[in-house]
């Protein structure tokens, strides 16, 4: 009997675990969303200091929480978003083309949108 | 992660049921269920490995999942004898009375040759002889023969008959076991001496050497260890 309930409580752990991950990579995305979005009205103002402060404080949220997003989420993808990260601080860097940092701000955000909607429980992901 | 949560539960599911579909034979000494536990733990484990690109949990997860539903299965199974029928099935009686039960055949999958030759690997080779052939639902085939093919027991004989026990290691390999040489009760002069009736001066120049409860020995020298 205590062989059941060790491996009853193991699955509901492992579904619990699965719960706070969604919810954590939800509130993570939310906040990066939210100062992309906010970059990317800077950069259409062509607000460029405001704009690279904005993404410099998004792209160290994301790489603080590094550890947590190679455990969990496939390699490929992380290295995506951090390339794209890359681009839109090189583009700011250079304040030359504002639309196009614009641009890879907005891609980010569907990156960042992408990655959540994978991690989700719906019957699409789950089939 | 909780899709690989998910997907994990499911396709758990499809492949016992699959294998359960399949029928007996295809099972090998396994149930079904831990068949495909086997199958996807094996192939879980070489996901990570393989791809440095897949976090490591992508596989554990998976694994843990399945080892605990396997658990759960098997407890509950032990409890619930329509559970166990729904996983494992029921043994199915091929041989009646020296018949061939055609419908559990079919109803199994099994030709006809690979019933008798699975019969021919017991020792079977005329059906008549048989009395019941039971398809286990590990896919192990139980033969039962008439009494009267039955070989007589010492019992039925009225024999009288010791119990020799299970025969002891002394040496093995030229290294000899001193912990079973005491547990049996002998000393060491004991064995030179059954060592000296085989022609062997040392435990060195035995290959097997064991002792079962009545005493009896059983010596195979070393080659060219004399």
């Amino acid at each position: 009997m205590r062989r059941l309930w060790v491996s009853v409580g193991l699955i509901l752990a492992l579904c619990a675990l699965a719960g706070w991950h969604v919810s954590a990579l939800g509130r993570l995305t939310a906040a990066l969303t939210q100062e992309l979005e906010q970059a990317r009205e800077e950069l259409l103002r062509e607000e460029w200091e405001p704009a690279q402060e904005l993404v410099r404080q998004a792209y160290d949220r994301w790489d603080g929480c590094g550890f947590y997003l190679h455990t969990t989420l496939r390699h490929g993808d992380i290295d995506e978003i951090r390339s794209s990260f890359h681009e839109a601080l090189a583009y700011l860097s250079a304040r030359e083309d504002a639309a196009e940092c614009a641009a890879v701000c907005a891609r980010l955000v569907n990156q960042l949108e992408l990655i959540l909607e994978a991690e989700q429980p719906t019957l699409k992901n789950v089939l | 992660m909780f899709v690989v949560l998910i997907r994990t539960v499911v396709l758990y599911g499809f492949i016992t049921v699959g294998i359960r579909l399949l029928g007996k034979r295809q099972v090998g000494e396994l149930e079904p269920s831990e068949l495909t536990l086997a199958l996807m733990v094996a192939d879980l484990a070489c996901v990570p490995m393989q791809d440095n690109g897949i976090p490591l949990l992508f596989g554990l997860i998976p694994i843990a999942v399945l080892l605990a539903l396997a658990t759960v299965l098997s407890v509950l199974s032990l409890r619930s004898v329509r559970l166990r029928t729904l996983l494992c099935g029921r043994p199915s009686v091929v041989v009646r009375e020296g018949m061939v039960v055609e419908r559990e055949l079919r109803r199994n999958r099994l030709t006809l040759d690979e019933l008798l030759e699975e019969l021919r690997i017991q020792g079977y080779t005329d059906l008549r002889t048989i009395q019941t052939a039971v398809l286990e639902t590990n896919g192990r085939l139980s033969v039962l023969p008439r009494a009267e093919e039955k070989p007589p027991t010492a019992a039925q004989l009225g024999v009288k008959t010791q119990e020799p026990g299970v025969p002891v290691v002394l040496i093995s390999d030229g290294r000899l076991i001193g912990e079973n040489l005491r547990r049996q009760g002998y000393e060491r002069r004991w064995l030179d001496r059954q060592l000296a009736g085989y022609g062997l001066s040392a435990p060195s120049q035995a290959f097997l050497f064991t002792v079962d409860r009545l005493g009896n020995t059983y010596c195979v020298a070393k080659e060219g260890g004399r």
